[in-house]
């Protein structure tokens, strides 16, 4: 589950930041709010879930690539 | 009080010439973060200057590594004969003129420290060679006329111009350009927040990085006298991304200043236009909301955060208490603008969405919707 700060859509590239190690990568294929409903681009101020992934942990950041 | 400005073709020497100015500032393409001349362009205006009188200010603003530094320290060398004062941003930059040079030195303090006794330390510091130093837009008329009357050496300040919001060395234009050539090419843009109304900022990418501008530009043209009174010394005028034939208008207006002709200028000059915070600095007011007294309080019966409120569907709260948060509590919501709301939960699910009589702490608490309730309100248990 992610608190959203900044909107990104369905398909980008994020990158979340570990207390550990090196970044691990994922595309937000997936992404669904809090009641399971699909969402093609996020909301500032919103919960959204997106599948889980391994090594992850509860308060690490996420970040969006930027787009070159 | 004199007016200065920077010229960019010959064209604008005569203009400044014809206007009586008595100086020009030249930007260099590899010294000054907007300067367009290349070594030659330099050289003909610089040699062109001179000729009509004008005393030339070489301007060295760029933000600079450590290489970067070194090989300008080299390239300004054979420059050096034309031009008769120095202009810089950096204090390396500074402090390298002072040694290597016999020129009078120009300090921008602009984006740096805005307090007198910094002020002033940088002027003794070159031990007499400060000729100007140029301070911040962000000071207010009080402060322009305590600094003008403190410091030892002339002040400066821009009189109409852009007002610089961001910079970055990164080139963020070209990557979303086609043209593949763009490489050191200025390039123009316009940027829009994709999160809030804000739109139609300036922004400019150069071979010194990106550069994002506000959305209307500074003007104390309808207040040189005032600040002539005040005691400043030089009022600058930066007319580079727009008009530059409007420098007679500024003239004009500086001198005798009437409403008419200065809505005249104003409906020709290409912006809107705004005085900053000439008559007065309110940024500090937004302090107590930023640190908003009724969002401190998270001692006690603090229960948590509300991180989502959807309406008509559900609110969201972070469980910070070591009590967790059980089906049985009464609440208490503190909304960020201080409306308080009292709510008893029926409906108390996890984050899988299974109703559950107690959620643990650390956790997210889904609870029934109550209207008025935004994110960021502080819950409280009301037991």
């Amino acid at each position: 589950v992610i608190e959203v700060r900044n909107a990104f859509n369905q398909g980008d590239e994020l990158e979340i930041i570990p207390f550990k190690g090196p970044v691990i990568s994922l595309l937000a294929n997936e992404i669904t709010d809090i009641m399971m409903k699909a969402v093609t681009r996020t909301r500032p101020s919103t919960l959204i879930k997106l599948p889980y992934v391994d090594g992850v942990e509860s308060l690490q950041l996420v970040r969006q690539k930027v787009k070159a | 009080m004199k007016l200065t400005t920077f010229a960019q073709n010959l064209n604008d020497l005569n203009l400044i010439k014809d206007q009586g100015l008595g100086e020009v500032i030249l930007g260099h393409q590899n010294f000054s973060r907007f300067g367009k001349l290349d070594p030659d362009s330099f050289l003909t205006l610089a040699k062109r200057a001179k000729e009509l009188d004008l005393k030339v200010v070489f301007e060295w603003d760029i933000l600079m590594t450590e290489n970067t530094f070194m090989k300008l320290a080299v390239d300004i060398l054979p420059l050096l004969d034309s031009f008769d004062s120095l202009r810089v941003q950096d204090p390396g930059a500074l402090e390298w003129g002072f040694k290597n040079t016999n020129k009078p030195l120009q300090f921008i303090a602009e984006n740096g420290n805005h307090n007198l006794p910094g002020l002033q330390g940088w002027i003794d510091h070159v031990q007499g060679r400060m000729e100007r130093i140029v301070l911040s837009i962000e000071l207010p008329k009080n402060k322009i006329e305590e600094y003008c009357h403190q410091l030892s050496v002339p002040c400066e300040l821009l009189g109409i111009g852009r007002i610089l919001l961001f910079y970055t060395p990164r080139q963020l234009l070209s990557p979303l350009t086609e043209d593949k050539f763009s490489f050191n090419q200025e390039i123009s843009a316009v940027g829009e927040s994709e999160e809030s109304p804000h739109k139609g900022f300036p922004i400019v990418e150069n071979r010194h990085g990106t550069f994002m501008f506000h959305i209307k530009d500074f003007c104390l043209v309808d207040y040189a006298q005032e600040l002539k009174t005040l005691g400043l010394g030089y009022f600058r005028v930066d007319l580079r991304f727009s008009e530059f034939s409007q420098l007679k208008e500024v003239k004009n207006l500086t001198e005798s200043f009437t409403e008419s002709s200065f809505e005249e200028f104003k409906d020709k000059y290409p912006q809107d236009l705004m005085r900053g915070f000439y008559l007065v600095n309110k940024t500090d007011v937004l302090f107590h909301k930023l640190k908003n007294h009724r969002l401190q309080n998270r001692e006690g019966d603090y229960v948590g955060e509300v991180l989502e409120a959807e309406k008509g569907s559900h609110l969201a709260i972070f469980v910070s208490n070591p009590k967790g948060l059980r089906k049985t509590d009464m609440l208490k919501i503190v909304h960020p603008k201080g409306e308080v709301f009292e709510l008893l939960i029926y409906s108390l699910r996890n984050l899988n969405l299974e109703e559950v009589d107690y959620v643990e702490p650390q956790k997210t608490a889904v609870i029934q919707y109550l209207g008025g309730v935004w994110v960021k309100s502080h819950v409280f248990y009301r037991n």
